[in-house]
């Protein structure tokens, strides 16, 4: 099966008068693992957000996992396409920079409530599920754990098992070991790859250049809002990637 | 002063009895009406602000006496009668819910905007995600200024008893009258608005461990 699960065409977000995002066209198919590169202040957050709307972009269209929402030129979403964003919802999950767990909710209870209050499962299947997907990402011993009580790794993990829960078509991750001690991103890190190597449709804003390397099907690179480059990730750190791109890897 | 004590006390049982009754009923419907007015001061209905933004400067700006005389004495000339317990706990209740909606307010807006997020990004609804996410954590962060809300709210129902309300302040007041020891009447029921709330300020402390134990 070979459909995008996500399509973006023309995508255009302003913070007053700066330009986040200048026209953005972006597809990924199902399956793809792609990462979003580029230095600070390029567009990459703002795009991933834009992608399930926790950033209303000014103007576009995005299509996500067949649920297409028409950005309005002025004005509110109407009830048909703020329809349209609660379905695309359900089928995508994200991962943030700073986690956000629910702090006064167990792990296990941070897991299954999109199960529970969004996809109104009985609570038994869920806290079976909720566990099942604790075991996976390793941290079946921290069901009755709370975040505080938890390593910043195994929050993030908690986190990704909390996305997984909601069954996503695709997953957004938005600088997923940014805000880890650089030996704690690797736990991580290795849930995503597991995770890559399954078949899970991916789209990551990261700086892990290695993740990109191992783990990415596609690298998409921004600059100044714009998608700069677009490539496999085989070309984008091959010799041939152009002067830029070279420039950029050199930093790293 | 104990024989005092003795002969007072039978109507100073019902009078506490009152007093807590007033005061801990005008908390709990404040409670409803306060995160009722908060939620509408953060809504994106402009009107709806609007309104809870007039009933906040309205019932916090004016003297509860002045709302307890207006509804006991000034709202009869309407047709609105009420007795004088009813007047007292309505009076007590609108104006606890004006500042309980600012502290609700303050406690929601301190919830981490990721915790939005998160919930949206998982499809979670407005009602459900203020329901099961953001309520509970901004109770945890408003509770011990609910706590001294509570105890201010036990000691103003004293303005009861300019309505003849028979409170606590309102016995001591009689029974002063009745046997000219003042001083030794309002020490009486001074040593006990003081020892209800040394009891609430002890719960909410306790509460407080309780339900932060785990947040930290």
């Amino acid at each position: 099966m070979n459909t995008s699960s996500v399509r973006v065409r023309g995508l255009k977000k302003s913070f007053g008068d700066l330009a986040v995002l200048k026209d953005v066209d972006l597809e990924v198919q199902a399956g793809q693992v792609v990462v979003i590169l580029g230095p600070s202040g390029s567009g990459k957050t703002t795009l991933l957000r834009s992608l399930n709307l926790l950033e209303t972009p000014d103007a576009g269209t995005l299509e996500v996992c067949g649920h297409r929402v028409d950005i309005p030129s002025h004005g509110r979403f109407d009830r048909a396409t703020r329809k349209q964003v609660a379905l695309l919802r359900q089928k995508t999950a994200m991962v943030f920079q700073s986690f956000n767990l629910f702090p006064h909710m167990t792990a296990l209870e941070n897991v299954i409530e999109g199960l529970i209050s969004v996809k109104k499962v009985p609570r038994a299947q869920a806290v079976e599920r909720g566990r099942q997907l604790l075991a996976q990402v390793g941290l079946a011993d921290k069901a009755d754990s709370y975040p505080a009580k938890l390593s910043g790794g195994q929050k993030q993990r908690v986190a990704i098992a909390r996305g997984l829960s909601m069954d996503p078509e695709v997953i957004f991750f938005d600088e997923p070991t940014s805000a880890l001690d650089p030996e704690l991103r690797d736990e991580v890190l290795s849930v995503m790859r597991e995770l890559a190597n399954s078949g899970m449709t991916m789209l990551v804003v990261t700086h892990e250049l290695r993740f990109a390397r191992e783990a990415a099907d596609r690298v998409v690179f921004m600059e100044n809002g714009r998608v700069v480059k677009d490539c496999p990730t085989e070309v984008f750190f091959g010799a041939d990637s152009g002067e830029r791109i070279q420039q950029f890897l050199r930093r790293y | 002063m104990w024989d005092l004590f003795l002969r007072a006390l039978p109507l100073l049982q019902k009078a506490i009895v009152m007093t807590l009754g007033l005061g801990l009923g005008a908390f709990v419907l404040g409670t409803c009406l306060g995160l009722m007015i908060a939620l509408m001061r953060i809504s994106a209905v402009r009107p709806l602000r609007m309104l809870a933004f007039s009933y906040v400067s309205i019932f916090r700006g004016t003297p509860l006496l002045v709302q307890i005389l207006l509804i006991y004495f000034g709202l009869p000339h309407y047709g609105i009668v009420m007795t004088p317990i009813p007047s007292a706990l309505l009076a007590l209740t609108l104006f606890s819910a004006a500042y309980l909606s600012e502290t609700f307010r303050a406690g929601i807006s301190a919830v981490d905007s990721g915790q939005w997020e998160a919930a949206h990004s998982m499809s979670m609804g407005y009602w459900t995600c203020l329901r099961r996410i953001i309520i509970p954590q901004a109770f945890r962060i408003a509770l011990p200024t609910m706590g001294s809300r509570l105890i201010a709210l036990i000691k103003d129902t004293s303005l009861a008893s300019t309505i003849t309300v028979m409170e606590m302040t309102r016995v001591a007041e009689q029974i002063g009258a009745s046997t000219f020891r003042y001083m030794e009447m309002f020490l009486m029921v001074g040593a006990m608005y003081w020892l209800i709330n040394q009891v609430l300020t002890i719960l909410q402390t306790w509460l407080e461990g309780r339900w932060t134990r785990h947040m930290r």
